[in-house]
This record gives C-alpha cells, structure tokens and sequence, in this order.
C-alpha cells in the first residue's frame, strides 16, 4: 500500500511540473499568436482595399448572416476617412484535402477588389497549394457584382471568368465558390 | 447521409495509410501474416473506437471549459496509455480466450500514431460526440482493411524472386505505394456523391 | 569526450533513425513534401528528443521502476507541447503545413526508444549527446527525402524560400513524387539503394 501511495506520489509531481512549465509557456506564447493572427489580417485587408484607412471586425454584421451562410468566419467593414467604404469576408469552403480560407474585399458597390487565399496548407503541394499564387488571385479583382462569377478551363473570354489551375479544379473552385458565398452575403446585407 | 460521408472518408478516401500515414509502423511491423494482421487490427478497431469516445469528453467537458486546451497533447496520450492498460486487465479478467488472441497486441497499440491521430483529428473536425465515436471506428476499418490487404499481398511476395537489395522493407514500401495509387482512384468518389 | 562524440555520430550513420532502425516512419513519409518542411520537422525532432533525453537522464534516480514509462511519456508529452505552442507563436505558416505531425511527435517510437533505450541507463552529457545525434540523423534522413521527393515532383528545389533553379529544371515535374504514393515509393527505393551500397562495402 505504501509502495503505491510513492509511485503515484511520484507521478503526481511529475504530472505537476509538467502542467507548470506549459502553463508558463502558453502565457508566453498566448499573446503572440493572438497578435500575429491580427496583424496578418490587418496587413491583409489593407492590400486588398488600399483606398481604406481603418478596418474593424463588425459583430452585428456577422450575426445577421451567419444562419444563412455558415461558411463565413468572419465580417470586417472598412472604412475611408470615417465614412464606410468597403466590406471584407473570412470565408471557408471545402478544397480537395481539407479546407480552404479566403480572405474577399469587396467594395461599397459590391464590386471584388480583391481575395487573399489565407490558408489552404492541405491541398496538394504544387498543385492545389497554387491558389494562394498571385496570378490566380489577380483573376477575381475588380469583378462587378452583376457580372456573373465562373469556373472556366482555359484562358477567360469576359468579365467574372476565372481561369481553373490545370489539374487543380476542385482547390479552384472553392475559391470560387468562397468568393459567390461572400457576394451573395454581401448582397444580404445590402437588401438586393 | 452525413454518416455515410465521414464513413467512406475514413475507411477510403482518408485512409489513414495510404493517405494520412498514420500508423506506418505497425503497418510495416505486424503485416508478415494475414492472421497476426487481423488480430492487430480487431485490436487496433477495439482500441480506437473507445479512444475517440473518451477523449471526446476529455477535451470537450473538461480541456476546453477550463480554458486548459494546451494540455490536450499531455492528457490524450495519458488516457490512451491508461485506457490501453485497462483493456488489457478486463480483457484477462472477462475473455481469457480474446485476450490470448489480441494481448501481445494491445501494448503495440499505445505508440501507433493512429489512435492519438484520430482523437486529434476528431477535436480538429470539431466533432459531436456520435461523429466522432464514427469516425474513429471509421478510421480504425479503414486502417485495418489496409493492413489485412497489405498482409495478403506480403505472404505472396514471399515467395516472389524480388532482387537481392530490395527484399524485405524497400519492397514492402514499394508495395504499400502501388497501393497508395490505387486508393487514389477513391479520392474523386467524395465529390462526385455529396457535392453535385 | 571521445564518447560523446561517438555518441553523438552513431546516430548519424550506424545507428540512423530512418535508414538503418526503420523508426517514426509516419512524419518521414508524410511531411517530406518539400525540404523546408523536412527541415523543420526534424529540427521540432531534435528539440524534443534532446530535451527528454537530458530531462530523464536527469531525473532517473528518482523514478521508480514500475513507472518509469508513464513518467517518460508525460515528459515527452510536455516537450512536445512547448514545440507545437512556439512554432505556432513564431512559424505559423510552417506550424499550419506541418499540422497534426507535430502532436504526433509524442508518439514518436524513436523519442520513447531513447528514453528507454539510452537516457534512462546513461549520464546526463551522454543522453544529451545520443539526443542530438538521434535528431540530426532523422533529420538527415527527412531533407534527404525531401530533396528527391521535391526536385522529382516539381522540378525545383525551394532553400530558404529561394528556388534554386530559377525556372526549373527541363524535366517534366512527376507529380506523384510529392503525393502520398510518392513518399512509400521514394522511401522503398532509397533503402534498396542504401542496401546495394552497404553489400558493396562489405
């Protein structure tokens, strides 16, 4: 008895100092990884609506259009010396290995400026990975809102076609399908 | 209908070898016989199906409301290590008969990848507690039909004239790669069913 | 210092992780996609195995017996954790490609058959030395497979975030080279090349 009472004596202090010295390197760490999410974001935000000075995360707007489109993760509104002048979503949709996280600015008109593929680390490497590349993030700037928004294989012929990565059409198409998901929120909110 | 997708994407479209590689060294370990494949595998399904069940509370009921999720590492692989002891002394208790076909391998099973993979890609997933007991049990069919194949094939290769450098493990990984392209072919299956 | 030296080179060769003692296939197979990758996995390796093997070495006249290897995970366990949280603080990017892999260091057989093996029978400078050499070794052995893997499957070799081929190489990139079928293949083939090298020697 007394020898079980040591052994789990023992087990227990090592348990201890393993929770303490974790709890210690979370604290350290916590505020970093919090920090450097936000900071990415911002730094986001701010190439893909450069004409905007402030952005901040709109809660309100988020819950009005959660229920409807689940698939964003979250609502920012920018805005241009005080006055609103733009929308950006945090949208996750489904690639080939697992999900696909687009960051879409759109402006006051609901006009694409642009898309930032924030994550897509398990798509396959060198094919699907390819959608985070600028020429394929280029494609979806300055599409209008009633301009109609596809997947097409080969160079694009009008506005709102974009171009799939060769044998990589299923990570394409979730970026597609991330940034109708953002217009047709974005059309929600508007009350169009 | 949601069942029937985390079903087929874990016994197929993820299999947990061919394409997470989750549980290679038992894979390669304990596949020279059919026979002991199967026992490792009624074992690895035994083991991994509970696993998810208890770490699903673990994390959820206790981790998270705590604000403690950095312990998840530390906890899940303690109440493996625990749950894998435990088995092992009700199995010899209960079913002498079942413990003396799985016991050697119920010790293996604390360190095959697999078992802590799932409990892990269950709370990434974010699961509810019945999707994640499936899926588990999903990956762990998943892992053994794997296993069960891969053990049919190597009895053959015994008996084949493979050169001299490549016997034994190189062509044990070639094999597992042949067999890797061919679960490929699974991969479409998903989209083609749920998305259209 | 003779010893440790040696302590620290078997792990490098005679006693290589990957190559010669076939352990902790899993993240050999799947996070060697690409060198970078392969790098920094194996250096979340060589932290954690280094770590537990001077933490044990140094604690083992106080660990009974009976518990010793409950006592070795929860040590393991901790090293891990402290990688996932700082790669995830300093290296997200990497933290997000290497991703399930790095919690599965815990499970790891090399990190639990050094503790065993070596860290619980040996001082402290020696564990340290076996630790570091172990973990190079596997790292060795990761990039090694990396290399292949990326210049094979997409005609280039990306080092430190610079492609070192320019445009790449004039060959057709064989793209199931970085797809799960790839790993097992490359891996298969360089043991039988391994194998051929070593019968030569002898």
């Amino acid at each position: 008895m007394k020898r079980i009472l040591r052994l789990g004596a023992v087990l227990m202090v090592v348990c201890a100092v393993a929770a303490i010295a974790l709890a210690y390197t979370n604290r350290l760490t916590e505020p970093l990884i919090r920090g450097r999410v936000a900071e990415e974001t911002q730094q986001a935000l701010r190439e893909l609506l450069p004409d905007a000075d402030q952005f901040a995360e709109a809660p309100e707007l988020f819950s009005r259009i959660t229920a409807q489109f689940p698939e964003i993760q979250k609502v920012y509104v920018a805005r241009t010396k005080g006055k609103v002048s733009g929308v950006a979503f945090l949208v996750t949709t489904t690639g080939y290995g697992g999900p696909v996280t687009t960051l879409v600015g759109l402006d006051e008109g609901g006009t694409v400026r642009g898309i930032k593929v924030v994550s897509a680390a398990k798509e396959t490497p060198g094919l699907g990975t390819q959608v985070m590349e600028d020429w394929f993030q280029r494609q979806f700037e300055n599409i209008p809102l009633d301009a109609q928004l596809s997947l097409v294989k080969g160079p694009p012929k009008r506005a709102g076609e974009v171009q799939a990565i060769t044998s990589a059409t299923i990570s394409s198409r979730a970026v597609v399908e991330g940034v109708r998901t953002c217009r047709e929120a974005f059309r929600a909110l508007m009350g169009r | 209908m949601e069942f029937v997708a985390i079903i087929l994407g874990g016994v197929l479209i993820n299999n947990f070898v061919f394409s997470r590689f989750l549980g290679i060294c038992p894979f390669l370990g304990v596949s020279q016989k059919v026979e002991t494949a199967m026992g490792m595998s009624m074992a690895v399904i035994f083991v991994m199906t509970v696993a998810s069940a208890i770490t699903w509370p673990v994390y959820h009921l206790l981790l998270d409301p705590l604000g403690i999720e950095y312990l998840r590492t530390v906890a899940f692989i303690l109440v493996i290590a625990s749950l894998v002891q435990f088995v092992e002394i009700v199995m010899q208790k209960v079913s002498p008969t079942l413990y003396q076909a799985l016991g050697i391998y119920l010790p293996l099973i604390t360190t095959n990848c697999a078992v802590l993979g799932a409990a892990i890609l269950n709370v990434q997933a974010e699961y509810t507690f019945i999707q994640a007991v499936v899926n588990g049990l999903a990956a762990a069919v998943g892992w053994a039909l794997a296993i069960v194949l891969f053990a049919g094939i190597r009895e053959r290769l015994d008996l084949a004239d493979v050169p001299r450098p490549l016997q034994g493990f190189p062509i044990a990984l070639i094999t597992t790669g042949l067999m890797s392209i061919s679960f490929f072919g699974f991969q479409g299956l998903f989209k083609q069913l749920f998305v259209r | 210092m003779g010893r440790l030296v040696k302590d620290f080179y078997n792990g490098i060769l005679p006693e290589n992780p990957v190559f010669r003692l076939l352990l902790g296939m899993c993240p050999v197979l799947a996070v060697t996609t690409a060198v970078a990758n392969g790098f920094w996995m194996g250096m979340a390796v060589i932290f954690v195995l280094t770590c537990s093997n001077v933490i044990i070495s140094a604690v083992r006249p106080f660990i009974p017996r009976q518990i010793r290897i409950p006592c070795f995970i929860v040590v393991i366990a901790t090293f891990v954790t402290i990688v996932d949280l700082v790669m995830h603080a300093f290296l997200p990017g990497m933290y997000e490609i290497l991703g399930i892999f790095i919690p599965l260091i815990v499970v790891n057989c090399i990190i639990l058959a050094r503790a065993e093996a070596f860290a619980s029978r040996n001082p402290v400078p020696r564990a340290a030395a076996d630790g570091l050499g172990m973990g190079v070794g596997f790292t060795v052995a990761l990039v090694v497979i990396a290399a292949v893997r990326e210049l094979l499957g997409t005609g280039n070799l990306v080092v430190a975030g610079r492609a070192l081929f320019g445009a790449g190489l004039p060959i057709d990139p064989a793209l199931v080279m970085i797809l799960p079928p790839g790993a097992f293949i490359t891996m298969g083939i360089l043991l039988g090349a391994l194998n051929l090298v070593g019968k030569k020697k002898e």
